[in-house]
């Protein structure tokens, strides 16, 4: 027999909101925290639009700066780090469990990409060494001694590092990992994290995870790619998954954290529980590095391969929380995943995409849906999918178009796809009662 | 008592390294004690320190059955990994084997380092902020309109880490389980332990599991050299620099490579009739919840890391034959390691004690998982290399100095351990038939 994990604590950073309440509220109102990028000058960007989290502070998560000081001296901690800290901070609160000694014993599994360069920094650095032609001196850069102000900066961009910081912070001593599969990262995060405490490895975990690819390389990155929508004179709704109109995604950031406990500690705590993770399915296409399969034979595997782990009939799923990034093969290939693995189930479940007001927050996507499920089943309310106007006739679902929907249900679907043909699905199923 | 729910075992092996371009190779070089240190070719470093590093000499991507229309959007640590992924396969008789294995019960498990930019790659970003120098004030702006005309059109798709293992995912039709770790230097070691689990809870029949790494780079250089890790010593002779364990040791050398196992459940190598290398009997993790960046001095995650694998492969540290050890030639990092050691081994002399970063430099993210291909290889072959360099030992512990030490090896034993705190241990065991 399996052991069950419930999910005893959540906290979330998002373009929408900072907090649960605020994210959660935002989400219903249905409010885009998409806008023209104030951050920096990108008007040299062909896409100038982005989810950018604002009026965060650290210092008010943390009561200490958003810098990292060792005994190698301080640096200023890039955007991601300091959405993981908050985030972490908010669910271990929330379920209770700061400065608990059980950390020692606990996991850590956290999705999370590289920290955000720096080019300025990089600029400053590199400019004296530029050639005419295209080249850089390194000789020259590697012969000039020290160079102030670079390594300890590129060291804490490392993926690993707003993990390890939470470990620090909280004294998280057992496994700590990190996982990047691109947008499908935290979700795969939270479903390994998931297999610790079934397996038995541990009885606590914080998972969950953290990007900001907001920066002008990954802006150019992905509109090189032609991955992004490029309305850029109506940044509220160039997030329009599934509408026939829609044209690419926008980029977003921020982090999600949730705690999770195995269910009769929860229980003898008396513990608040916001669900039980009752599946994961993760397969991979093995087609192209960013095409989705046109079958969507990973994705619907993933789903399947969830509905399995968690004993359930594709008509006891009552919400899905899509990936729907608003490109037009993503969404397409969604649809034709949830055909596939919920067969004549598929037509009744209401699906929405909150990427339509959070943005794309990469690896930090899976956390912040899933928690953004967790919501839906504490409230049976689901959030929509906003700037859905015009059908189209690849995505035929229900999916919960523009306005909040009260609707009872049991059971959420979460899912995540990524670059590299990963694909990951989550299901939590409302708990009956909780335990305080 | 076992840690895994079904017997694990290793039926493949693939290594692309600064001294050899198989597994085998590799190996041999490594026992005959040759080093891989040399002049960095990858880049000019003129005056510039440090001036030596362990790279993987004339790799030609090609010849590992890479299409060339796709190697322009792999980074290097992807090709590196394609190759050995591919010498894996071949190697555990996957490849072209009838009946086709169910695509969707082979997966994939790589541990992966930051990217950095390659000089070519570089060189046009620098050409790019110097024209976006207004006077002494750097112009985003003018940056990024000048970059969009400048750089490869699909530049992204190189610096997205898990596209190493999707690049050999698609090749090898791999459409089970696929993860991609990054803890830092441990990262091979987690990927591998991690596939195991996997294995073991029948999500998968066969994983493809390692590390690799490609940061010989200049930024990679610069940074490692500035936070004081690096080795600079330029006076003595490349293969003497990378010294762990020794009281001169005065730095890493920046290594790359990759390394791949073939690991699926005992039954299912049976059943289609596998060679078996050997047993991977237990894996655990530990992290030091301490300061990222400075170890802690009596390595305790690592001694956490290393008790619980060995009590779970049922093997007990006294009858290890030998231990693969993470010293890295970094004078603090190998001091917390020996500690480590110290405190598991606990006076016993059997286990015979090898740091394999003497010769192949330091591989990152692929160092765990080389010392894994090496702890296959020394049960195969009955053999350990010896930590070159090792003159004077910061430590009593039952090092193999000077020369590989020939004997029979039924127990191995990888440690990992890195920044971030990351420790991990794996226990792999002749497998009973």
């Amino acid at each position: 027999m399996k052991r069950r994990v419930a999910i005893t604590g959540i906290g979330v950073v998002s373009p929408v909101g900072i907090g649960v309440d605020a994210f959660w509220e935002g989400l219903i109102a249905g409010r885009s925290g998409i806008d023209t990028i104030r951050r920096y000058d990108a008007s040299g960007l062909p896409v100038r639009i982005a989810a950018e989290v604002r009026g965060f502070a650290l210092e008010r998560f943390l009561g200490t700066p958003a810098v990292y000081a060792g005994p190698d001296g301080r640096v200023p901690l890039d955007l991601r780090t300091q959405y993981a800290l908050a985030a972490a901070e908010m669910c271990v609160r929330d379920a209770d469990l700061a400065g608990s000694p059980d950390w020692l014993e606990a996991s850590l599994y956290f999705g999370a990409g590289e920290g955000d360069n720096d080019i300025a920094l990089l600029s400053r650095i590199l400019s004296p060494y530029a050639s005419a032609e295209p080249g850089c001196d390194v000789a020259g850069l590697l012969s000039n001694g020290r160079v102030d102000g670079f390594a300890l900066r590129d060291q804490m961009m490392e993926p690993t590092a707003p993990a390890s910081l939470i470990a620090a912070r909280h004294g998280i001593g057992g496994e700590v990992t990190t996982c990047l599969t691109a947008c499908a990262a935290s979700a795969q995060a939270i479903g390994e994290a998931m297999r610790r405490i079934q397996e038995g490895e541990c009885d606590l975990a914080l998972t969950g995870g953290a990007h900001a690819m907001t920066a002008p390389l990954d802006v150019l990155g992905f509109a090189m790619l032609s991955a992004l929508s490029s309305r850029n004179d109506a940044p509220a709704r160039a997030s329009r998954p599934f509408d026939r109109n829609r044209d690419g995604f926008v980029l977003g950031e921020g982090a999600g954290a949730l705690v999770l406990e195995e269910w009769d500690r929860a229980r003898r705590r008396g513990a608040h529980v916001y669900g039980e993770l009752v599946g994961y399915g993760s397969a991979n296409d093995a087609y192209r590095v960013t095409d989705m399969h046109p079958e969507a034979r990973g994705a619907t595997r993933a789903i399947s391969l969830a509905l399995e782990d968690a004993g359930l009939e594709p008509d006891e799923i009552g919400y899905v929380n899509a990936h729907g990034t608003s490109t037009i093969e993503n969404d397409r290939a969604e649809t034709v995943a949830l055909h596939n693995a919920l067969g004549d189930a598929a037509p009744g479940v209401p699906v929405s995409s909150t990427k339509s007001m959070t943005g794309h927050a990469i690896a930090a996507a899976g956390a912040i849906e899933l928690i953004a499920s967790l919501l839906a089943l504490r409230d049976q309310v689901l959030p929509p999918t906003i700037n859905f106007d015009t059908p189209d006739p690849d995505c035929d679902l229900d999916y919960v178009p523009n306005r909040a929907r009260s609707h009872p249900f049991d059971v959420a679907l979460s899912n995540s796809f990524g670059f590299g043909g990963q694909n990951v699905a989550l299901a939590v199923r409302r708990a009956e009662g909780c335990f305080r | 008592m076992q840690m895994f729910a079904k017997r694990i075992v290793v039926t493949g092996v693939g290594a692309v390294t600064p001294v050899g371009h198989d597994a085998t190779s590799s190996w041999d070089a490594l026992v005959e004690g040759r080093s891989g240190v040399a002049p960095i070719s990858a880049f000019e470093t003129g005056q510039g320190r440090p001036s030596y590093a362990a790279e993987v000499k004339d790799f030609a991507p090609e010849r590992a059955g890479l299409p060339r229309r796709k190697l322009k959007m792999m980074g290097r640590q992807a090709q590196l990994a394609f190759a050995a992924a591919e010498q894996a396969c071949a190697d555990a008789g996957l490849t072209g084997a009838e009946p086709k294995l169910d695509p969707t019960r082979l997966g994939i498990i790589l541990g992966v380092g930051m990217l950095n930019a390659d000089a070519a790659e570089l060189g046009r970003t620098c050409h790019t902020m110097r024209a976006a120098l207004e006077g002494e004030r750097f112009g985003a702006a003018a940056f990024t309109r000048a970059a969009a005309t400048e750089l490869f059109p699909l530049w992204l798709l190189r610096h997205i880490p898990n596209l190493a293992a999707a690049h050999a995912s698609i090749h090898l039709d791999a459409q089970g389980p696929s993860n991609t770790i990054a803890t830092g230097c441990v990262a091979g070691a987690n990927a591998i332990g991690e596939a195991a689990r996997l294995l073991a809870r029948g999500e998968a029949d066969v994983m493809l599991a390692g590390g690799t790494d490609a940061r010989v780079s200049p930024l990679g250089t610069l940074r490692y050299r500035d936070l004081g890790w690096l080795a600079t010593r330029d006076d003595i002779d490349p293969a003497s620099i990378s010294a762990p364990f020794d009281e001169d040791a005065c730095g890493f050398v920046n290594g790359e490579g990759a390394g791949i196992l073939v690991l699926e459940t005992l039954e299912h190598a049976q059943a289609r009739g596998a060679r078996i290398y050997a047993e991977l009997a237990a894996y655990a993790a530990a992290n030091e919840a301490g300061d990222m960046l400075r170890p802690q001095a009596e390595g305790r995650a690592l001694a956490r890391a290393i008790t619980q694998c060995a009590a779970r492969s049922g093997v007990s540290v006294a009858d290890v034959d030998a231990i693969f050890a993470p010293a890295p030639s970094v004078p603090g990092y190998d001091a917390a390691i020996a500690s480590a050691l110290r405190t598991v081994l606990n006076g016993y002399t059997r286990p015979a004690v090898t740091a394999l970063r003497s010769l192949l430099g330091h591989t990152h993210a692929a160092s765990g998982a080389l010392d894994c291909v090496a702890a296959v290889k020394a049960i195969e072959t009955s053999q350990v290399p010896a930590t070159a360099n090792l003159r004077r030992p910061i430590a009593d512990l039952p090092f193999v100095t000077d020369a590989a030490r020939r004997d029979e090896v039924s127990a191995s034993l990888v440690c990992a351990y890195g920044f971030g705190g990351h420790a991990a241990s794996l226990a792999f065991r002749v497998c009973p038939s």
